[in-house]
């Protein structure tokens, strides 16, 4: 790999794992009705760097952020951050691994399993993590059905930057 | 589309656990303020006349069902509440402080006193 690309290549890890963190602290701020549905904005830009760039630098990006905005929220190590970063891994890593494998789906079915996998990651640590007490299993729905919502939302998002990236004149590295 | 799949396969996951939830109760509770004036082990056939605050209350147990038949409070909203069954449920009369419970095998904290 020569130096450019590679300059070129830390340069976008830069850029989409700053976006990811600042959507994912501005999202904080958002009210919402259940306190672990969240649209997980940032994992637009984890699916972006899968996509312009390659499957393994989505997985980087996806940590990255997680632990850039866990350092600046100071929440570097607690419970929270532990569930965030289960969450980022195991969805970034089911959608690196299907878009490598050139599998029939689309961005947005990439961005429906990512945050499939990503709630599923999540009640998995949680339940071994604190022990919930009774029935986790019936939370399952109230988790996975706002989740797809999302994911579709999330998957449009995506296709819309990447047409806009395409057509800006921005030199993408490949 | 393959989208679908994973779209519909969510979904599928979502409601599984609706499958798997008990469709009857392990024990019944009648309660009158904190004290609780009636527990049995379901099933069970019988009929019951409590006491509460604004008189008689006659509560029917018929298998794993319970319903409240008859009550003197003013809204009656007990005896339009109709039939429970599944663990966890209960009739509430608020004026008269009566409370019907039916709770399953996992949530014995239900009850705290």
């Amino acid at each position: 790999m020569q130096s450019l690309d590679r300059n070129r290549r830390i340069a976008s890890w830069a850029i989409l794992i700053a976006a990811g963190a600042i959507i994912w602290i501005l999202e904080e701020f958002i009210p919402r009705p259940l306190p672990w549905i969240k649209p997980g904005l940032a994992n637009i830009f984890t699916l972006v760097a899968i996509v312009i760039i390659s499957p393994s630098d989505g997985i980087i990006v996806s940590m990255g952020r997680v632990i850039l905005a866990g350092l600046i929220i100071g929440r570097l190590g607690s419970p929270n951050f532990i569930l965030s970063l289960a969450g980022a891994f195991f969805s970034s890593i089911s959608m690196a691994i299907l878009w490598r494998i050139r599998s029939p789906f689309s961005i947005y079915g990439l961005s429906v399993i990512g945050s499939l996998t990503h709630v599923i990651a999540q009640l998995g640590i949680a339940f071994f993590l604190i022990n919930f007490p009774g029935p986790i299993w019936l939370l399952i729905s109230t988790v996975l059905l706002p989740s797809i919502f999302t994911g579709i939302l999330i998957g449009f998002l995506t296709s819309r930057l990447l047409i806009l990236l395409q057509n800006s004149r921005i030199h993408l590295p490949e | 589309m393959w989208d679908i799949i994973p779209i519909f396969a969510g979904i599928v996951l979502a409601l599984l656990p609706f499958l798997f939830l008990p469709e009857h109760g392990e024990n019944i509770y009648v309660v009158h303020e904190s004290q609780t004036l009636f527990s049995a082990e379901l099933p069970l056939d019988t009929t019951l006349t409590v006491m509460g605050d604004c008189g008689r209350t006659v509560i029917k147990i018929d298998g794993y069902r319970a319903d409240v038949l008859e009550a003197n409070c003013p809204k009656k909203l007990c005896v339009k509440t109709g039939e429970i069954s599944r663990p966890g449920s209960a009739i509430i009369c608020v004026p008269g402080k009566i409370a019907v419970i039916i709770e399953g095998k996992s949530d014995q904290d239900a009850i705290t006193r």
